[in-house]
Formats: structure tokens, sequence, C-alpha cells
């Protein structure tokens, strides 16, 4: 890590200083909360779950019946993590989910689960950091584009930019007092929403009611002020987006039919669904985190594989994500949202001195959704004999997921996003163009 | 062509000023008043400015004034041994908030972020060996607090010293799992981030390097789980010769592997990158969150000059052009503890304010929803510094903490009434500038938000309130409306 890589926008944010006398006029400023503006011309939505510090794919999806994964014998990859095969709810000939996931693998077995193997990225980079930014930017060094903008804000950009009265809430940040990487924009603010009962401006306590509107307006009116710093500007920009969006949280009022594990993940998903369920509010992307995966040690018990951290990260994984996905289809909205899990990088094949796994590369990826969704499993087995420097090789490169969601979930044009076409993979079906698709063709 | 890091020479038409002062204590400190940035400032000349430079990096490794106020607050609510993690996090804002020498604290902020340790993965390793809960508990907080305490007394002397230190320091042994890396099936945690995060940055090494850097520290752990105190085992370190950045280093003789460990660092101390980073990460935590690059060359140069004595680098840094010549007074963002204790310090808020332990923990649960929790930094890289800051949790936030700490129960009369020497004859004009010096610290508004407080204090002097409760309104509607100001939440 550079000291510049904690910059989210270093360079194009050089302040000009307070005083500068360039102008630099703000070019979006959003006053209409119930304003309704489609993505792309469709009305589905993206929820992207981050599993952050680089879950092990091999531990998640086991191949249980590689002779490398099951060998028995003191100096096999895995001794102390090799997960007991009776433990594991297999879902095929070649695979099974982890002990922690038998709700996904239901899933997987009505259809509604997809499973990547082997996803990442050529001259894989193993720091947390480095190889986050690749996967949030959509981009990596060898790539076509260097793009400091997440993906889904550079999308966002291409297709969105000039039209009117765009949702305040159009992709936001869940659970989290940071906008995600994967969302960063040039010409729109993701909000970012941790706890609804304390996402609104006080006025004051004690003050008058007459005072206490005439601060909340003039704290508004001090993020108007016509600015020449982009870097006052960004921040004048987050001002008015929570300006926009405190009214529409502060409406929510959905009480999911099912009940949300009391998890972090678990309440921020139930977020979501309240998010999705609540009148004039149209979220199109929406962004959750789930940290710990960074497993180097404990990954499991030192005397039990079935316990341990990564067993606990994936109780949690899979009890969040059944409750969300049991409450859409409930409700009817499964087949208008796809939710897709992502992770910087997976771990070592080989287990170290500690219980765990040192950073790897190619990784599992769970993608869910409802009908239009074509469950199964995508990109091969992991390799186990053929291992680069101890890691597994990628099949799927995280950019051919991205190219697919963005053409065949939001109709969209993947490659100025991308900076290349990709071809797909196939977990959505090819899109047959609505006469929505064809009006963001238009914009293309 | 002059030298970035030459010393700044004030002129009449760049005095060493207020404005000046008043960055350099945002800064390197957690923001000074007017009244004591005037003693800094002193008659302008540059003596003046060494002098108050000197002051700030030539501190003392404790300071008994300091630790008797902690001792006595609220009935020793927040003395050491300290019950927890929480009461631990209040000691150190309180620290921040009294410190006589305000760099120490910044600097111990600024390593904390560096060497980034969370606290939740130490408590969950401290187990029934210690005691109960409550003896775990207190364990891993002091664990924490040892960690802390390296960085106050000895982050701005060598940083070989340092890095040595918290390679064998029981919070980073048990946060990177160093004290479980033994022979045979390394483990590479520490070692990664040694390069990646503390002392290198990336692309400067090969994966390789990672690994044979974590077999060459294998054996640096701890003693037992009961007292978890450094402990060298010769017995678990991997013997063989390793390569280090191009390095050999031989086979370890018994009772020597500690040594590899010593090997490793000056290897990476002696890399020139490794001036560069450390050099690049103080300026932008200083100075510019987008360091010049011929500036990070000199301080650099600086710090391997000086044998990497931070104290002599940041006495550079703080008397140079390239600090004081940059005009833009507003180029770093405001970290939620700088912020609430910037608050703090800056409407003047005492132990007559601020009495109680509660007070305390308002403040610490607000500036944790800003964003920002001392001992839970998001990861092993730190906080995400910069724009990351702002997003509509942390303004919304930012705000109402404001918004609370200009009520009266807090921002009382008698505290209101000393921020002006005759309250009853001042204008809106005058209190509206008496805020922006005491608050914002900007040379003049701009015309738009001088507008915007003029209408709301001519909107207060409608209501139905006394001369001197008109006087006081208008200055707690100030304290809170110009903490909304988008350059409030720079430094």
């Amino acid at each position: 890590m550079g000291f510049s890589r904690r910059n989210l926008l270093k360079g194009g944010l050089a302040g000009l200083g307070y005083y500068s006398t360039a102008p630099f006029v703000p070019d979006w400023i959003v006053r209409s909360a119930n304003a309704i503006q489609d993505l792309t011309g469709n009305d589905r939505i993206l929820v992207i779950v981050q599993l952050e510090g680089g879950n092990d794919g091999l531990n998640t999806v086991v191949p249980y019946t590689d002779p490398l994964y099951v060998d028995p014998s003191p100096t096999a990859l895995r001794v102390k993590l090799q997960l007991p095969v009776p433990s594991l709810h297999a879902i095929d000939a070649l695979n099974a989910l982890n002990p922690q996931l038998p709700d996904l693998a239901s899933w997987f077995g009505s259809g509604n689960l997809a499973i990547l193997h082997n996803v990442g990225y050529p001259n894989p980079d193993l720091s947390h950091f480095v190889s986050t930014d690749y996967w949030q930017q959509g981009t990596i060094p060898s790539g076509p584009i260097s793009d400091e903008r997440g993906w889904l804000g550079r999308f966002f950009d291409l297709t969105c930019t000039g039209m009117p009265n765009v949702d305040p809430l159009t992709m936001a940040g869940v659970g989290q007092s940071k906008i995600p990487g994967t969302l960063a924009a040039n010409t729109y603010t993701s909000p970012a929403i941790e706890d609804i009962s304390t996402y609104i401006i006080n006025g004051g306590v004690s003050t008058s009611p007459t005072l206490k509107a005439a601060r909340i307006n003039a704290i508004h009116a001090l993020n108007d002020v016509a600015t020449f710093d982009p870097v006052i500007d960004y921040i004048q920009k987050t001002e008015n987006a929570a300006e926009a969006s405190i009214a529409a949280v502060q409406s929510i009022s959905y009480t999911p039919p099912v009940t949300y594990p009391n998890s972090k993940l678990g309440r921020d998903l139930r977020l979501c669904a309240q998010l999705i369920h609540t009148a004039g509010v149209t979220p199109r992307v929406l962004h959750v985190r789930q940290s710990g995966y960074d497993t180097h040690s404990n990954q499991v018990g030192s005397s039990n594989p079935l316990t341990g951290d990564h067993a606990t990260l994936l109780g949690v994984l899979n009890g969040a994500l059944h409750a969300f996905m049991s409450d859409l289809q409930m409700t009817g909205e499964l087949d208008r949202v796809l939710i897709m899990t992502f992770s910087e990088f997976g771990r070592r094949v080989a287990e170290n001195s500690s219980f765990g796994t040192d950073h790897g590369t190619a990784s599992s990826l769970f993608v869910l959704g409802g009908a239009p969704l074509i469950g199964g499993v995508y990109g091969g087995q992991p390799d186990l004999v053929h291992l680069q420097k101890g890691n597994l090789i990628q099949t799927i490169d995280f950019r051919n997921v991205y190219a697919e969601i963005i053409q065949r979930w939001f109709g969209g044009n993947p490659a100025p996003v991308l900076g290349q076409t990709f071809p797909p993979i196939g977990f959505l079906p090819a899109v047959v163009q609505s006469a929505a698709d064809r009006r963001w063709m238009a914009y293309r | 062509m002059p030298n970035k890091l030459d010393p700044f020479v004030p002129s009449v038409g760049d005095p060493w000023d207020r404005l000046k002062a008043a960055r350099l204590m945002r800064r390197a400190g957690f923001g000074m008043t007017p009244p004591e940035l005037d003693l800094l400032v002193g008659d302008g000349s540059q003596a003046a400015l060494i002098a108050a430079v000197d002051a700030l990096v030539d501190y003392p490794d404790t300071d008994p004034a300091l630790e008797a106020k902690i001792t006595a607050f609220a009935g020793g609510a927040l003395a050491n041994p300290v019950p927890d993690a929480g009461i631990f996090d209040v000691q150190w804002l309180y620290r921040m908030r009294y410190a006589n020498h305000p760099l120490q604290e910044q600097l111990t902020f600024f390593f904390h972020d560096h060497f980034a340790t969370e606290y939740q993965k130490i408590r969950g390793l401290v187990g029934d060996a210690v005691g109960d809960d409550a003896a775990q508990e207190a364990k891993a907080a002091d664990i924490l607090r040892t960690q802390i305490e390296l960085f106050r007394t000895e982050g701005i002397k060598d940083f070989r010293s340092l890095l040595l230190a918290v390679t064998r320091n029981p919070a980073m042994l048990l946060y990177l799992d160093n004290w479980q890396n033994i022979a045979g099936r390394a483990q590479e945690n520490y070692a990664r981030e040694l390069m990646e995060l503390f002392a290198m940055g990336v692309n400067n090494y090969t994966e390789d390097d990672v690994r044979a850097v974590a077999r060459a520290v294998t054996g640096e752990s701890l003693d037992d789980a009961a007292n978890l105190g450094y402990l060298y085992r010769d017995d678990v370190h991997d013997r063989t010769a390793k390569t280090v950045l191009g390095t050999v280093i031989p086979a370890s003789a018994v009772g020597f592997g500690y040594l590899d460990t010593e090997q490793v660092i000056d290897i990476i101390l002696s890399k020139p990158a490794t001036a560069e980073f450390m050099a690049g990460k103080l300026i932008a935590w200083f100075v510019d969150p987008d360091p010049d690059t011929d500036a990070v060359a000199e301080l650099a140069q600086i710090m391997r000059d000086e044998n990497y004595v931070f104290r002599e680098v940041l006495r550079a840094l703080f008397k140079s052009n390239y600090f004081h010549q940059e005009p833009n007074l507003f180029a770093i963002h405001k970290t939620p503890v700088d912020f609430g204790i910037y608050l703090v310090r800056q409407i003047g808020l005492t132990d007559a304010e601020m009495s109680s332990l509660g007070h305390w923990q308002y403040l610490q649960n607000a500036i944790t929803n800003i964003g920002m929790t001392l001992l839970a930094p998001p990861n092993v890289g730190g906080w995400i510094q910069g724009p990351a800051w702002v997003n509509t949790v942390s303004l919304i936030n930012r705000f109402n903490l404001m918004g609370v700490g200009s009520e009266p129960s807090v921002m009382t009369d008698a505290l209101v009434d000393s921020y002006f020497p005759t309250p009853l004859t001042a204008t809106n004009t005058n209190i509206i500038d008496m805020m922006r010096d005491r608050l914002v610290q900007v040379p003049d508004l701009r015309p738009g938000e001088r507008t915007i407080f003029d209408a709301h204090l001519a909107l207060i002097d409608t209501q139905p309130l006394s001369a001197i409760g008109k006087y006081r309104a208008k200055v707690r509607a100030l304290a809170h409306l110009m903490s909304a100001l988008p350059v409030y939440q720079m430094k």
C-alpha cells in the first residue's frame, strides 16, 4: 500500500484551495426525494455482499471428491483444515457446501444459486488493499483502462449523467459509514446508511421550533454556496445527498415477514429489504459488507475443524442471506433482485502453522436470485494439481462477471465500463430487448 | 532552485501569523484558541516560528501534570489500570483534549493508524488462563494500552527501535498471529504487513521476500496464556538461510535466531523505498494528502541523514517552506477524532462543563457514529483517510455533535459570555467574526456564507429574548452552523 491508495480520489481532488478563483460550479444538486429515474430502463436491483479479508473458496465450496483435498496423509495440502466429508452439504458429484451453509445448499437445489469457481484476474496481487481496488474499480494493471471510480460508479456515469431527477437512493452503501469503492462515481454521491434512527439532522435540542427549522435550512444553504474548490464541492454534494435521502430513509415502515438473524449482516440485509419495499424509493444497487475473512489463524478450531472463525462467518452469511432471500420470495420481489458476493482474493491452498491460510488468489463466488438466474456451477473445478506458487489459477476473470451483470441484468453496455468486451459466462440468460431496454440504448 | 524542505523565512508579504499557526496546530495537534495562537505567533519572526516548532517536537516521554490530571478526573474513573478498552479510549480522548504537548498525542494517533491493531481480535485471544471475564477485559485493554504507550514514548525517537519493539509487542504478536509462526509451515501475516504497510509499501518487495521474512521471524512469540508477555522461542525458529530483498541471511546458530529479526529490519531500513514510504506517510498525515514527489524525496533524505529519528524529521517538516508556503490552509480532511477533540478545544470545554465520565462517553460515542473508534480500525491497513471521511452518515453525525455541544447545558452562559469582552455591545458582524476566528480560522468567510449567518442572526433578533439572551443564542447557533461549513471538515 502506498500512502496514496488511501485517497479515494487522489490527484483528481488535489486542492485548488478554499480561495482559488477558477469556477467549479456544482452540477448535481438533488432536491426531489420522490423523483424516480431508472438506472437503465428496467426495475432490477443488484445487492453486492463484500466478504472482506479474502474468503477461502476451497472451504466454502468444497471439492469433496478431489483426492488432493481429502488426502489423509500428514503432508497433505490441508490437514487441520480438511473439512470432514460427512459434515458437508453435497450439491453435485464434485462440490459440497461448507457445513455452515445448509440453506444455501437448499437455494442451490431450487435453482436460485449459481456458484462461480476460480474467479480472479491475471497476475494476482496478494495485498488486501491493492486487490480490493482492482475488484472495486473493475480494472487490472494490464487491462485496457485505469480509472479510480468503482465499476458501478462508472456504469452510472456513462448511463445516467444528465438524466433529470435521479433518485437519491439509486445506489447506496448499507450498514456502513463509508461509501463503497464499487459505487464511487463522478456524477452521483452514494448515501451511506447505518442506522435509520440517527439518520436525521437536528436543529438543536432546546431551540424553539422556528429557530430549529431555520438552523436546518441554514445548514443546507451553507452547502449550496457555489464553490471553486473540488474538495469543498465534494463535501457539499455529500451534504446534498444526505439532505435528499433523509426524508426517504425516515419514511421506511416495512416490517419483513421473516425474522432476520441479529447479526450485523442480518440487520444490514434487513435494511436493504426495507429500502426495496419503501414506497417512492427505487434503489438499484445496494452494497453491504461482512468483515473478518482474513483467516490467517483459527480459520478452524485447533481441536475441531467444524469450529473456528470461518465456520462462524459462513454461519452468519448463510443465515442472513437465507432470511433476505426468503423475504424477497415471500413478497414477490425475488425475480428482480440479484445478489452477488465477492472477496478480494481466495486463500493459499496449503494451510499454515496456525490453523489458517495465508493470502491466495482465485476464489469462488455466489450469485443468488429468482427466476432469471440460471443456477449451477460455472468455471470448472478448482485445479489442485496445477498451482502457481501454491495458489489456484483463475479460470473466470471477474470482469466477465461484471460484464454479464451489466449486460444481462441491467441491459446496459459493459464495453465502455470495462474498456473492452468480455464474453458472458451464462448464469443469466441473454437479454430479450424490451421497450425499456431500447430506451436505455438511446443513451449509449 | 530552493529546496522544499528549506526553512521557511517569514516576510511582510508572507508572515508567520495566526492563520499559519492555526494550520500548524490543527495538524500537529488538535487545534488551538485565538489567545493561545497569539502566544505562538509572538512577533511573527522566524525566531518565533522556530521556538514554536521546537516547543512542539521537544516533548518529554511523560508529562506528570497531565498524568495527575487524568488520575484525578471524576474520582479516578480514567485512572490506570483501566478496566476495559472503552475506558481506555475515553482516557486517550481526554488526554488529547488536555495534552500540554499535543504533537505527542497526534503522533501517537498517527502510529495507531500506521500500526493498526484491533482490540476485538486480541480480546478473543485472551482466555480463561487470565481469569474471569472482567480480568480478561482488563488484560486485553492493558495489552493495547502498552502498545499505545510505546507509540507515545518511542514514536518520535528512532524508527529502527520502534519497528523492532512493535515486532515484539504482544498486541502485534497477537493481532497478526506471529506468536504462532513456527518453522515448517510459516505464517505470513506479520511478514507481509511489515513490508507492505509498516515500512516499505507495495511494489518494493516480492512474494518470495514475504515468504523469506515469514521464515526469518519465526520464534517471535509469547510466553504463556496467562501472562501473554513477549518471549523469543528459539526452538521453533527456522534456522535455514534466507534471502531477503537480495541480501542473504545465513543459517542461524542455536540461541541466536532472534538476530534474524534484527537483520530483516536492518535490511528493510537500508532500502531507499523505506525512507520514501515513511516520508510520504508523514507528509500525507501532516501536510498534503497528495504529497509532492520532490518533498517526499527531500524528507526521505533527511530521514536517512538523521538515522530515522522522527523528532528531527518532524522538526524539519514543521519549519519548512513546504509546510508554510502552501496557500491551501485546509488540504487535509479531519478524522472523526480530530473533529471531536477540535470541537471541545475550540469551544473551550473543560472539566467544569464536561465533569463526568458520562460526558466523555457521549463524545466517544459521537465520534464512533461519525465513523471512527480508537482501537477498532477497520483492518490492518488502518483507517481510509481523505475524502472517504466524507459521507452522509459522517456529516449528519458531525452536525448533530455540535448541535449538542452548543446546547446551554454544555456551552454554558459563563463560557459564552467569556468569548467577547463586552457581550452587550457586540454587533452581529462582531459575533460572526469572533466565532469565525475561534472555530473556523479562515481569513474570511465566503460571501454566501456570511449572508446566511447574517440572516440567521437577524431572525434571532426578532425573538422575544433579552439582550444577553440574544447574544448567547447567536453564539450557540453560530457554533452549530459553523460546524456545518464544508471547510470545517478540513484541517
